[in-house]
């Protein structure tokens, strides 16, 4: 949970300069970065069977971003930014978990609904978009949540076997 | 399930390109170092450093603390909206728009007052407009810099 949430963090940083090409193309105001960054936690969420823990993950996420100076254009309002799509993967599994006894299944679905979340977090926060503007800037991130959502997969799929695996060693 | 993830994958970027084809289309892009206006469901194209520009002096802060010198050459706010023909006493507030849609309001008694609501000249973000030719509207007297909007493309004049 702790390296997922600092890969969260400051990849958003790293891959903030390739996705600013494709939002400054756009004229919106991101939400590209912002789907590859919540990745890592939906991954952890997926791999740690406990309502919250995304939810933790973006609060423990908003404290380090309000440390560093990393809250962008939200300022002391960021947390909501975190920690709402936080809540919403928790809410995504929990449901995923209880419907279809895995969390496999969710994880698409987290990742699209995550960072939807996060993207009108921010339109009520900080852009106040409207109209045609504010539709692209939800596809936008829809889209690149789902790209992220097959990549989530994929890394889900390969570390819970390791993971699993260790924890049964431990036991 | 990889299959209908890849279904749902395609329909969002598919509807996100359809949408931004329709949006880029029916966007309204200023010439480089002119903005665009909107009063009373018009939208008046002016050229703000037209106009006599004088020194733009002074300390902003931002949103952790820090504080920036600025010193430039440009035009108060309320001088280039008096290129549209509109005076003080026309509106309530006026929003400052940048090219990714950011927006900072401005009160019209902000805009009104001396030495508050600022366009500069942005040599900063000279990359995205040849030049150096992008508008800067800086806002002194703030706690942050939310004001700060860097690429402005659009004031929208509200009653």
């Amino acid at each position: 949970m702790a390296l997922c949430c600092d890969f969260g963090l400051f990849s958003k940083k790293l891959v903030s300069p390739a996705a600013n090409l494709i939002t400054d193309f756009l004229h919106i105001p991101g939400g590209v970065a912002t789907s590859f960054s919540l990745m890592f936690l939906v991954i952890a969420a997926s791999l740690i069977p406990v309502f919250g823990c995304a939810a933790v993950m973006g609060a423990i996420q908003s404290m380090l971003a309000l440390f560093f100076g990393m809250t962008g254009s939200m300022g002391i309002l960021a947390p909501i930014g975190y920690i709402l799509p936080g809540l919403v993967i928790d809410l995504i599994f929990f449901l995923s978990r209880k419907i279809t006894g895995d969390s496999a299944p969710g994880i698409m679905p987290a990742m699209i609904l995550s960072s939807v979340a996060a993207c009108l977090t921010a339109t009520i926060i900080v852009f106040r978009l409207r109209g045609l503007v504010l539709l692209l800037y939800v596809l936008v991130s829809a889209a690149s949540g789902s790209l992220c959502g097959l990549l989530a997969v994929s890394l889900s799929c390969r570390l819970k076997p390791i993971i699993f695996y260790h924890s049964e060693v431990k036991a | 399930m990889t299959k209908r993830n890849l279904v749902i994958t395609v329909i969002l970027v598919l509807a996100a390109t359809l949408i931004s084809v329709f949006y880029l289309r029916g966007r309204t892009q200023s010439p480089r170092g002119s903005l665009n206006i909107c009063y009373e469901d018009k939208e008046i194209s002016v050229e703000p450093f037209t106009l006599s520009l004088s020194e733009v002096k002074g300390t902003v802060v931002n949103g952790k603390g820090e504080e920036k010198e600025i010193s430039a050459k440009g035009v108060s706010v309320m001088d280039v909206l008096s290129l549209a023909g509109i005076e003080n006493g026309d509106f309530a507030y006026v929003r400052a728009v940048s090219s990714d849609e950011y927006a900072a309001e401005l009160l019209a008694q902000e805009v009104a007052d001396d030495g508050i609501a600022f366009l500069i000249r942005d040599s900063s973000d000279g990359s995205k407009k040849v030049g150096g030719l992008s508008i800067r509207l800086v806002v002194f007297g703030d706690s942050n810099s939310k004001r700060q909007v860097k690429d402005v493309v659009r004031i929208e004049v509200v009653k």
